[in-house]
């Protein structure tokens, strides 16, 4: 046993350490940069500068507070008539070139934002002011000009070195640094070094036969694990006995509600998401998860009360057994939704692999809820039925077949406070979009899983000894 | 001296009884408000103590309510006690009511694994003593058919195997010795007589006087939660039958 212990906690380290060194390099620049606090945003147009014939030059100043300049938007206007002739623009700060690009007038459209993306971004220019300088190649009257906003602004614009109150109607994007990213391998550090304290204390504490919760959670586990893989067979056996597909169902199951969601939401929402049909399964194949999980947990304790007034066994193990029969069933979904990414062409990246983290803690959620539940359903009777009405609310208040942009500001609380909205909403960023969200999201859905845990076990706890008299 | 396998030190065990029972919110509030939410205290152990050492069989006598069932269940920790403190050592193997752990549409197979697992077995020993489980219960082709098919006499038959296929260091028998027809009663009679001869610790719960005469070393005699005799089994034994 001894042995075992050692060989356990030194490979949990090992495995820690590797997914710590792996995660920089999945995160990529998500880890770096943020999208900045301070763009610059477009406004709107009132008025017209002068047109961009050869030799004028068109300048405005702006200050960067960005760490990183990514995208420019100038909006232009062609007068819609036929221009000719191209038109520059520059980013120079003091003396220096930043940045320089050549737009046909072709490709340039008519008052709408011309988009500038700066494939070796400008970096260092926080707090410097940045000079744009805007001009053309074309004969007077083919010519395309800048839009500008006079109202409201109170800039300066130089034409020809001659200032004109205004602004030109242009955006700066870019990201910020956060401090993650420079201090990452000191806290990678600091967590490896955390954890083997921990497994080194806790091994110590083993040896010398001290009570500690570490190790006395492995023996449970280790002691009671034939029991929870029985019991997790069981269920499986029992929920699919008699019926001719079997385990098929786990995977035709969120196939068809996704399929029946597709057909009635897809004219309302393809247009604004991004590959809808991936898009709407990952809700779905995560948020049955979490129905399921936590409607398996909430009658476990009632469920098996023969057992428990007739045999001693930890209490515990019964929510616990339905919540892995749920993961695994979780795992199953997880075959569909691959082979739709494959099938509708979303490219599976090495970040997809940051999925399953969000994954893992939607089960730690459900898990804990679960727990809450199945303790509280001793005492009242009631709340199975107060259950069904409250996920269907969850349901319609998570994102899950519309996109998150829909929802109005004022409205916007609920899904920042709903944690199915952060699994799942990351769980897609990674999926879908190939990237990592930024990292604040990893530490929130960790805490909401371990909140969740922490309360469902308390709860559990505190009255598990009480079970027996009510069942 | 031998050693204690149960300590059970001034242990009281109080119920809670509502008039009704009390399972849904709504009937909390409507009791609450028209101010009828009373509980009934009820005590079914009122300060018990006694030890049992090992390799020694102790039957528990008394009438209905006397407090038996609780005190089983409160050594094989299904229950925990209200007051006072309870010290086992060792595996115990509850005999409580067999085949709880049975799920009807599994077969007699799969009901042996998951049984044993809540017993406490391990898989290892499952495997090794399958056969010998399938044997004694006298279940043969049968082995491999949901149990929803199966006669209450099979069922107990299987159930009763299971949980006598251990060596226990502590074993718990509440009346299950009226399982099956007249052979198998026989037969599951003499297992018990054989784990007990293999140095289990036994706690024994009958309303057959004879059995409980010719099975015990001692005897505690229990009437409403209080221990009205305890000591050599022929003692007690007498004195009950003259109450």
């Amino acid at each position: 046993m001894k042995k075992t212990i050692k060989r356990l906690f030194l490979i949990t380290e090992l495995i820690f350490m590797v997914m710590v060194g792996a995660f920089y390099f999945l995160a990529g620049d998500q880890l770096v940069y943020k999208s900045t606090v301070h763009p610059i945003d477009l406004q709107d147009a009132d008025s017209v500068s002068d047109e961009l014939i050869s030799g004028r030059v068109i300048s405005q100043d702006f200050v960067c507070e960005m760490d990183k300049i990514e995208q420019i938007g100038i909006v232009f206007t062609k007068f819609y008539k036929e221009a000719k002739g191209t038109v520059t623009i520059e980013l120079r700060e003091d003396a220096s070139l930043l940045f320089k690009q050549v737009f046909d007038m072709d490709d340039i459209p008519e008052q709408q934002r011309l988009f500038l993306r700066i494939v070796r971004p400008i970096r260092n220019q926080r707090g410097k002011t940045v000079t744009m300088r805007i001009y053309g190649d074309s004969q007077e009257g083919s010519a395309a000009a800048v839009m500008m906003n006079q109202g409201l602004s109170d800039g300066t614009i130089l034409v020809d070195g001659r200032s004109v109150k205004g602004s030109l109607c242009f955006s700066v994007n870019g990201s910020d640094e956060i401090w993650i990213g420079r201090y990452y391998w000191y806290l990678a550090a600091a967590l490896v070094t955390a954890l083997a304290v921990l497994l080194y204390v806790s091994y110590k504490s083993y040896v010398n036969d001290r009570f500690n919760y570490l190790i006395r959670g492995i023996l449970a586990v280790y002691k009671y694990s034939f029991l929870i893989s029985q019991l997790v067979l069981r269920d499986f056996k029992s929920k699919y006995k008699r019926s001719i597909l079997g385990v098929f169902w786990s995977f035709l199951n969120p196939l068809m509600t996704m399929t029946v969601q597709f057909l009635v939401f897809s004219t309302f929402f393809t247009a604004d998401t991004q590959n809808y049909p991936v898009y709407l399964l990952s809700g779905v194949v995560c948020f049955s998860f979490f129905s399921e999980c936590t409607t398996m947990c909430l009658s476990s304790i009632s469920a098996n009360a023969r057992l428990i007034t007739k045999v001693y066994i930890p209490k515990y193990i019964f929510p616990l057994s339905r919540s892995i029969s749920s993961s695994i069933n979780l795992a199953i979904s997880l075959v569909p939704l691959v082979l739709a990414c494959l099938i509708l062409g979303v490219p599976i990246r090495p970040q997809a692999l940051l999925f399953f983290y969000f994954l893992a803690c939607l089960i730690v959620f459900a898990l804990g809820i679960g727990m809450f539940l199945s303790a509280l359903m001793v005492f009242f009777r009631d709340i199975q039925f107060l259950w069904t009405v409250l996920t269907q609310i969850w349901m319609y208040a998570t994102p899950i077949f519309y996109p998150a942009e829909i929802i109005p500001d004022k409205f916007k609380f609920i899904v920042r406070i709903n944690p199915l909205y952060h699994f799942i909403g990351n769980a897609r960023t990674c999926l879908i979009n190939g990237v990592s969200p930024e990292p604040s999201a990893y530490l929130y859905c960790f805490l909401f899983a371990m909140v969740s845990l922490i309360i469902g076990s308390y709860t559990f706890k505190k009255t598990q000894d009480r079970f027996a008299l009510y069942l | 001296m031998a050693e204690k396998m149960i300590e059970v030190k001034n242990v009281s065990m109080k119920f809670r009884m509502s008039d009704e029972p009390i399972n849904s919110l709504k009937e909390i509030f409507t009791t609450a408000l028209s101010g009828k939410l009373k509980y009934n205290e009820f005590l079914a152990l009122d300060d018990v103590s006694f030890d049992l050492e090992k390799g020694k069989t102790l039957g528990l006598i008394g009438k209905n309510g006397a407090g038996k069932s609780t005190t089983l269940k409160l050594i094989s920790g299904i229950l925990k006690p209200t007051t006072g403190t309870i010290i086992v050592r060792g595996n115990v193997v509850p005999m409580l009511e067999l085949g709880a752990g049975f799920d009807l549409e599994l077969t007699g197979r799969e009901n042996i694994y998951l049984n044993g697992a809540i017993l406490g077995y391990s898989k290892e020993y499952l495997q090794s003593k399958f056969d010998e489980i399938v044997d004694f219960a006298e279940i043969g082709e049968f082995i491999d058919m949901p149990i929803r098919n199966y006669s209450s006499g099979m069922m107990a038959r299987l159930a009763f195997s299971i949980a006598s296929v251990v060596q226990p260091e502590i074993l718990i028998v509440d009346e299950i010795l009226a399982v099956g027809d007249v052979a198998f009663q026989e037969k599951s009679y003499n297992r018990m007589k054989e784990l007990m001869s293999g140095g289990a610790t036994v706690l024994f719960v009958s309303h057959d006087l004879d059995k409980i005469e010719e099975m015990c070393d001692q005897v505690i005699w229990l009437d409403k939660g209080k221990v009205v005799m305890k000591g050599k089994t022929r003692k007690v034994c007498e004195a009950y039958r003259k109450s």
